[in-house]
């Protein structure tokens, strides 16, 4: 575990993940100060808005390159195949895969969280509740960018497959609010099939629109529940989705 | 075909086709962007959509959008210029985003009620009266920017009357200004009629409590000076010293 922590930390400098993103981060950051500055009013909820939008997206962005492309040049090298012909069991293995990913995921997200508060100073509660909740998307979406790279034979399609996901998974609150819409509405059974087809879709999705709510930085009203939901739904879909990455890796021929 | 011609014929046709290029651009160049000053309303549908869950991240992107609408690109566009039937609809969609933050009414009420135009300030009016609606409890400030556009900019005292009141009709326990509840009496006595206007001050001193001597000294002078009634002075300075309200002292 800890050797496989540490050679993906080292990947990930020699990748220059942490330099890339740390200077798409200061990027970010910068211009969503100097934006935010030239609003008319509420100029510090503006740059801490745009500021909490875009390092959120810089690091799914970032996490998803970096695990696609390092799985996918981890098979073509056959570095797995040499990591696995360890005394390491595969399902061991792929669990310290992901513990590696998730504590990159915390040292990438460390910095933003402490910009975000030494700056801005938000309610604890709001900011407990938003840095969780980003933590848990990136998990997440690391966990699933594991599964996409393990399933795709490209990474370039995995990263695409990952991107599809995360934007379904983000707009997935108006999908479930469109199935309420009666199926019989217009009497077209068009309808009907939507609405099935919605809901057999948002039944397998995450409701990642949930998550990372820049609102909740700004006025700090923040609902206790939610904290509950968004852990529940990060147990349950990275619980998923490491099975379905276990299943598929010990299927799969080297 | 010798290796030199057909390198020659390689040169050529790259002098060709980059030439065809710039004739392209010649003859394309006036096709430019759809400059718009203020842009199409968006369905909420389509806004909540294009949100991916972040509300308020993009609910301040629009808002940033309309702030500077019309000025993006090296333009610098007059206000009067501007469809403010469309802002106006800019506006009441920002608040189906966010009706708890200031920035849309202090932008609608403080920049754009600047038109030089002042007809188009009535959907200024409108949408602020709109919007304080939402929480008359923490939203009077618009509405009190609300009767000073329609008094002041649009110069129509029926409907900055209109909006006073609802301005002055904010529950009772909202610690807001004495001006604001005053409102009324202002305007009526900008129409001439003192008598409503008294009735206002006279309906403050009696339902509410504590006055700072400021208040006071204001109402004192609203009522001598501007509504020139030295008898009516005396008999309000003699209700509120009934009431204990009065203090000569301070």
């Amino acid at each position: 575990m800890k050797a496989i922590l540490k050679y993906i930390l080292l990947t990930a400098a020699r990748d220059w993940l942490f330099i890339g993103l740390f200077a798409a981060l200061i990027a970010a950051c910068g211009l969503s100060l100097f934006l935010g500055s030239t609003a008319l009013s509420e100029q510090a909820a503006m740059q801490l808005s745009f500021i909490a939008g875009t390092s959120r997206l810089v690091l799914v962005v970032g996490m998803v390159l970096f695990i696609c492309f390092h799985i996918r040049r981890s098979f073509e090298n056959r570095e797995i195949e040499f990591l696995i012909s360890r005394p390491i069991s595969r399902s061991s293995f792929l669990f310290a895969y992901f513990f590696s990913f998730l504590v990159l995921s915390l040292l990438l997200l460390i910095p933003v969280m402490g910009f975000i508060f030494f700056l801005f100073k938000p309610t604890v509660l709001g900011f407990f509740l938003w840095s969780f909740s980003v933590f848990c998307e990136l998990v997440l979406i690391s966990t699933f960018a594991i599964l996409a790279s393990l399933i795709l034979r490209s990474a370039v399609s995995s990263v695409l497959g990952c991107f599809g996901f995360y934007m379904i998974s983000r707009i997935m609150g108006f999908a479930v609010s469109t199935i309420i819409i009666p199926a019989n509405l217009n009497h077209i059974n068009l309808n009907i099939a939507l609405e099935m087809t919605l809901k057999g879709l948002s039944s397998l999705l995450p409701r990642l629109d949930q998550f990372g709510q820049s609102k909740w930085l700004i006025y700090g009203d923040v609902n206790p529940d939610m904290l509950t939901l968004i852990a529940a739904q990060s147990v349950i879909y990275i619980t998923l989705i490491l099975l379905m990455s276990v299943y598929d890796f010990n299927k799969k021929q080297f | 075909m010798t290796i030199a011609t057909r390198s020659l014929i390689l040169k050529l046709s790259l002098i060709l086709v980059l030439g065809l290029q710039v004739s392209f651009w010649y003859k394309t160049k006036h096709i430019k962007p759809d400059m718009i000053i203020v842009p199409e309303v968006p369905k909420l549908f389509t806004v909540k959509l294009l949100s991916l869950g972040d509300d308020q991240f993009y609910f301040r992107n629009l808002a940033f959008k309309i702030q500077n609408a019309g000025d993006s690109w090296g333009r610098f566009t007059a206000l009067k210029d501007y469809n403010y039937e469309k802002l106006q609809g800019w506006f009441f969609l920002l608040d189906e985003l966010d009706s708890k933050s200031n920035f849309v009414p202090s932008l609608a009420s403080y920049y754009y009620s600047q038109t030089q135009k002042p007809e188009d300030t009535v959907y200024i009016v409108e949408y602020l009266r709109e919007h304080a609606k939402k929480d008359p409890r923490t939203k009077w400030w618009w509405l009190s920017q609300a009767v000073y556009i329609a008094n002041h900019r649009l110069k129509d005292k029926d409907l900055a009357l209109e909006v006073a009141y609802e301005l002055a009709a904010t529950p009772e326990d909202v610690d807001m200004p004495y001006w604001a509840r005053q409102m009324p009496a202002f305007i009526h006595e900008q129409r001439g009629e003192t008598d409503a206007a008294k009735n206002i001050i006279v309906d403050i001193l009696n339902n509410f409590e504590e006055f700072t001597p400021g208040e006071l000294n204001f109402m004192e002078y609203f009522i001598r000076d501007r509504l020139e009634d030295e008898e009516f002075r005396y008999e309000v300075i003699e209700e509120l010293r009934k009431n204990a309200k009065w203090d000569h002292e301070r």
